[in-house]
């Protein structure tokens, strides 16, 4: 009994997300400009949500952002939260729903890593007074990299055609 | 049970929203716990469901810090290595000329410093280079010693280069005296395998004798310290030269920093034109 192609490919595609934290937390800090990193694994989670649906999506970042939220500091759950909002949210944009264009999909990436780090920032209870000093000096930076990360992981990993538009 | 698989059905289609409530709930109930609460939960997940994942990290990050710290200490080795070969010159320098500061003022002569930069490393004589030449004043026939006495003579010298046969090497010959008696001897070295004085018989020459340059020759000046008779053998057949071992004060072997004495030689190395210096009688001032 062999799996069918849409299957084995499910399998891969979802190993592409702890590839992609793994990367995060390894290859990340060495593209590290004036302190500011990209995040090679939104920009993994993200096409992730464009080709699985919102879903796979939301439990693929629930996983993620738990094992995030192990290793790292702040409030547990923050990373967990935010990373199911955002494959829950993209995840509407599922590409056998809506054909979404190259630059759309790089410029919802962006959209999708400034809502990231907004929602880590307030589920981290960090204050909402300090939400715009950390949008625009940490965020919107870091947004603006992997918007750059991403418009080249996009260019190798094209939309797939699955209704004939 | 029609209930029941109504509200599946329902679940079923509503399994996207049910996903994010739960998971909404769940990180907010979770985020709002105390922080040693939020511990136990990281504790808990890093050694169960994470476990694996958890392996691997640890893994990971000691290797990956082994090595990172293996690649320091190496790279801290090879310049401390580095510093320490440095500071051992240094001092190796430094002994060399407090060594020398008991000599310099009975020299007579000026000198300046050089280094053994090749040797023979097989054979006690042969030609050795100095890192000093011409540039410095260095000539040929000038005397080479060290804190300890003598050890050789320079044959030629270049810009930056100069070449000095050793004391031991077996084309050296040199005149010496006895300190205690004043006769004299020929210092050679027959296959640079040793050093010996050849001397008359009737030359009053002992065992513990130290050796120190004649002057004759005008290569050496008079009275620089060579060795000590360690044994007496007879040689020949009429017995009317006899030929001692010496055990030279400046061992060939340890040789490293020397000083050229800057005094014009009498006579060039290897015969030729005479060459008179000015009063070059006594190296050592008495």
């Amino acid at each position: 009994m062999s799996m069918s192609s849409e299957t084995s490919y499910s399998f891969v595609r979802a190993l592409y997300v702890p590839v992609a934290l793994a990367a995060q937390v390894t290859i990340a800090p060495l593209l590290s400009i004036f302190g500011i990193q990209p995040s090679v694994l939104l920009a993994v989670f993200v096409l992730f949500a464009f080709r699985s649906g919102p879903l796979a999506s939301i439990w693929m970042g629930f996983g993620c952002g738990l094992l995030l939220d192990t290793y790292a500091s702040g409030a547990a759950g923050a990373f967990a939260l935010a990373m199911s909002l955002v494959g829950f949210l993209v995840g509407q944009l599922h590409e056998r729903r809506v054909h979404v264009g190259y630059l759309l999909r790089v410029v919802l990436l962006g959209l999708a890593t400034l809502l990231h780090d907004t929602v880590w920032h307030m589920a981290s209870r960090h204050g909402g007074d300090s939400l715009a000093g950390f949008v625009a000096k940490v965020s919107l930076p870091g947004a603006l990299y992997t918007m750059l990360v991403g418009a080249i992981l996009f260019a190798v990993r094209p939309p797939r055609q699955a209704r004939n538009w | 049970m029609l209930i029941l698989r109504w509200l599946a059905s329902q679940a079923f289609k509503g399994r996207e929203i049910l996903s994010i409530l739960f998971v909404f709930g769940f990180c907010l109930w979770l985020s709002s716990r105390p922080e040693a609460i939020q511990k136990g939960w990281r504790k808990g997940f890093a050694t169960t469901v994470f476990l694996p994942v958890h392996l691997v990290v640890e893994h990971l990050h000691v290797r990956w810090g082994i090595e990172k710290e293996l690649r320091e200490i190496r790279r801290d080795n090879a310049r401390l290595i580095a510093e320490n070969a440095k500071l051992s010159e240094l001092a190796d320098i430094r002994s060399t000329i407090g060594e020398f500061e008991g000599v310099r003022p009975r020299l007579e002569f000026p000198f300046i410093g050089a280094r053994v930069i090749s040797r023979d490393p097989v054979r006690l004589g042969g030609i050795w280079i100095l890192d000093e030449g011409g540039r410095k004043g260095i000539q040929e026939g000038m005397a080479v010693i060290s804190s300890k006495g003598v050890v050789g003579r320079i044959l030629a010298s270049t810009g930056g280069y100069s070449q000095m046969q050793s004391l031991s090497d077996p084309d050296c010959r040199v005149a010496v005296m006895s300190v205690r008696s004043r006769n004299p001897g020929i210092i050679h070295s027959p296959e640079g395998s040793g050093v010996f004085v050849e001397y008359g018989a009737t030359s009053d020459i002992r065992v513990g004798d130290s050796l120190v340059t004649w002057g004759a020759g005008g290569i050496f000046p008079r009275g620089l310290p060579v060795g000590r008779v360690v044994e007496i053998r007879k040689t020949g057949t009429t017995g009317i030269m006899r030929q001692a071992r010496i055990e030279p004060f400046q061992d060939p072997w340890q040789v490293r920093d020397v000083f050229v004495l800057l005094r014009p030689p009498i006579l060039r190395v290897g015969g030729g034109d005479s060459l008179f210096a000015a009063e070059p009688s006594r190296g050592l001032v008495p």
